[in-house]
């Protein structure tokens, strides 16, 4: 399991974040699109390779209950360690935030 | 009124291939069916369908049914494989397949059709090499019928080879690499 801890791209951020519950690809995307007010529009062949990654360094896992009749519809699901990956990319980003503000507004 | 129709093509450029099935699509024809020279359509709204050329970088391990699945689970309508090479289709009122200035993903399908032609180079390479050893093997053996064949066989081939390599192969190749690195100044610019 990979627990790095350098910067995040913008999608997995989003990723990471819609999978706060289970979710399925499509509603990754459109969860995604709905968070960034439209702005970051996941293709299903990025969200395809993005998610084989996060399956690989083991911070999401196959899993949950899906809501639609459709069984071709995988669910995913965030582990502890994504979670963990996640909020510590949330400190990096507050610490940007904080530093970017307090240096700008001198 | 003709509901078939069937275009006679070769593309050496997936972007210009994409292009021209977007082209036709706009027409009213959508493709259903190609052999990578041969492209068969059927008649549709004109522009009710987008389409995008996909590489497939898991037939090897068997990945591609599990890729399939999870684009088609996602809006994206498959329509046919070739050669390693994935048509989709979308319908337009479902908007793009990819954000209009996504680059990342333009440079991942230009990646995988590098790394898909130039594995087709590598194995032209390989097979060249391999008929001259054994044209040189059969060389040394005692002159019979048999041997006369293969030494044929063992010439001809990796020459060939080299024909496809240096006219179709190796352009390919060099072009894909010039692409991707445009797409790469583009988005550190």
């Amino acid at each position: 399991m990979n627990t790095s801890t350098s910067a995040l791209t913008e999608s997995i951020f989003y990723i990471l974040l819609a999978l706060q519950e289970p979710m399925h690809g499509y509603g990754i995307m459109q969860k995604t699109s709905a968070m960034s007010r439209g702005r970051l529009i996941l293709s299903a062949g990025t969200l395809y390779g993005a998610i084989s990654n996060l399956l690989e360094k083991g911070w999401i896992e196959p899993g949950g209950e899906s809501s639609d009749t459709d069984g071709r519809r995988k669910m995913y699901r965030i582990t502890d360690a994504g979670q963990e990956a996640l909020k510590a990319e949330l400190a990096r980003l507050e610490e940007l935030v904080s530093n970017g503000r307090e240096f700008i507004n001198k | 009124m003709k509901t078939n129709k069937t275009i006679l093509r070769w593309f050496a450029d997936f972007d210009k291939e994409e292009e021209w099935l977007n082209h036709m699509s706009g027409n009213g024809w959508c493709l259903w069916h190609t052999n990578g020279y041969i492209y068969r359509f059927k008649k549709s709204e004109p522009g009710e369908f987008i389409f995008q050329i996909d590489f497939d970088e898991d037939w090897v391990n068997d990945g591609t049914e599990d890729y399939v699945n999870f684009r088609s689970s996602c809006g994206d309508i498959f329509v046919h494989e070739m050669d390693s090479r994935i048509y989709w289709k979308r319908r337009v009122s479902d908007g793009p397949f990819e954000h209009g200035g996504n680059g990342v993903a333009k440079l991942k399908i230009a990646n995988k059709a590098f790394s898909l032609w130039f594995n087709k180079l590598t194995s032209l390479l390989y097979g060249g090499a391999i008929g001259v050893v054994l044209l040189l093997i059969f060389r040394l053996l005692p002159e019979c019928g048999f041997t006369k064949l293969m030494v044929g066989i063992c010439r001809d081939v990796p020459v060939a080879f080299a024909i496809v390599i240096v006219l179709f192969v190796f352009p390919i190749v060099m072009k894909l690499h010039r692409k991707i690195d445009v797409l790469i100044r583009k988005m550190t610019e």
